[in-house]
């Protein structure tokens, strides 16, 4: 399964969305090959909080949240670990958007709706390099 | 949320509704709901974009509506919600949130605002926000109703 | 009427019901709304400013709506006003209104068109009014029943 590792262990993904919806979404893409999801939140806020806890292989977040967007909080969460894996998840594909991505360290970026196959290669190619 | 940013949509409905004829309107409430929700049958929805961003919806009964709708029509007679009450709320609320965004603007937020749907129906279940809504009831001499704040 | 406003819309809403919910788009009747239309019972609204200002609608049926539900979780529901229903709903519309103002945006520079949140509102004899917003709507026929795309914006922003 695509989300075991060589070792047996699973690839742990912390969900950040503020669509319930969306994040049960992601686990119904992930689980079923095999990734362990660690850890949720609800906006970029939670995220920050949650994530010393979670320790997550790789975070997949969500750019418009209530509270504070994805993009500050991958600003954060860059700065306390430089080598986190985040990939940004956004129904708003403009080149703006993109560029933003880019310049706060996020890995990579998945366009809304997600095909389940196009996420978990995506994950997989981020933890690669 | 910030009581900063409220100030101006309780100053804006006040302010446009004695304009309109409200004399008696007061505000009786103020309370905090996990999300905006609404179980009234007339609820108009106004979208704000920018340095707010969010949803503002003002609810009431089928019945307080055709009171307004009377007071803003001078005293005349509204036996039923169809078209030009429906009109008249729609423009009481486009006015509000006029009013409340140049007060932001006052207080140096600059906000957009969409055009103003009103939904009406029976044994409604909506969910308009999933954020922190303030819910601010007001009552007056045509009944009373809600402005709910639900800002992201 | 300008068509113009509608097209991201019903290009957007064709791909994502076929990527995001597996349903093809059978057919599509164009129809000029006025300022109101009655609801068959489910309806998402996502507001626009910017250079255009209005509302996008997606209306359906009770059991269309559990239907996407349930494509999206995977789980089961009994009526349209659970709530993962109306949030999956919720989450269709902030997903295809979010594509169709992409793709407007990026074909139109200096229109920057921004979104607000989604609403979700269900319920009897629902209907909805826009003040001097003029309308159209695209009727999609899918296997989960009727949809009805409407987007009405402000006149002056043609």
């Amino acid at each position: 399964m695509k989300g075991i590792r060589a070792d047996g262990t699973p690839i742990k993904v912390m969900a950040v969305d503020d669509s319930p919806i969306s994040r049960k979404m992601i686990k119904k893409a992930l689980e079923p090959v095999g990734f362990l999801i660690v850890g949720e939140a609800g906006n970029g806020k939670e995220a920050v909080e949650r994530y010393p806890q979670f320790q997550p292989d790789i975070i997949t977040m969500d750019v418009t949240m209530p509270v504070m967007d994805g993009l500050d909080a991958a600003s954060i969460i860059k700065g306390i670990n430089p080598q986190q894996k985040i990939i940004m998840l956004s129904a708003m594909g403009d080149d703006d958007i993109i560029n933003q991505a880019k310049s706060r360290g996020i890995n990579d970026v998945c366009c809304k709706p997600f095909k389940a196959e196009e996420l978990l290669e995506k994950i997989l190619k981020v933890l690669e390099n | 949320m910030d009581i900063k940013y409220i100030n101006p949509f309780i100053n804006g409905l006040l302010n446009v509704c004695k304009m309109l004829g409200m004399q008696e309107l007061k505000r009786t409430g103020l309370s905090k709901s996990e999300k905006l929700q609404t179980e009234h049958d007339v609820n108009i929805i106004i979208g704000l974009v920018g340095g707010l961003k969010g949803n503002v919806v003002l609810s009431m009964h089928e019945a307080t509506a055709c009171h307004i709708a009377s007071t803003m029509m001078g005293g005349m007679p509204v036996p039923q919600f169809d078209l030009m009450p429906k009109s008249a709320i729609c423009e009481l609320a486009n006015m509000v949130a006029g009013n409340s965004v140049s007060n932001l603007q006052e207080i140096g937020s600059l906000v957009d605002i969409t055009p103003p749907t009103l939904i009406s129906g029976k044994n409604m279940v909506s969910m308009i926000s999933m954020v922190e809504t303030l819910v601010i009831q007001f009552s007056g001499a045509e009944g009373s109703f809600d402005l709910n704040i639900a800002l992201e | 009427m300008a068509t113009i406003h509608i097209v991201p819309f019903v290009r957007a809403s064709v791909s994502i019901f076929r990527d995001m919910l597996d349903l093809e788009v059978r057919s599509g009747e164009t129809e000029e709304e006025g300022d109101s239309f009655v609801s068959r019972g489910f309806t998402v609204i996502v507001g626009f400013t910017g250079g255009w200002k209005g509302r996008f609608f997606l209306d359906m049926g009770g059991e269309t709506a559990m239907h996407i539900a349930s494509s999206l979780t995977g789980e089961s529901y009994s009526t349209f006003a659970e709530e993962e229903v109306l949030l999956s709903g919720a989450e269709l519309g902030n997903i295809i209104s979010g594509n169709a103002i992409t793709d407007i945006n990026n074909n139109n520079p200096g229109l920057n068109l921004r979104l607000t949140p989604p609403s979700v509102f269900a319920g009897e004899d629902l209907s909805m009014f826009n003040v001097r917003l003029s309308s159209c709507s695209v009727l999609l026929q899918t296997d989960a029943g009727l949809v009805k795309i409407n987007v009405a914006v402000e006149e002056g922003n043609k």
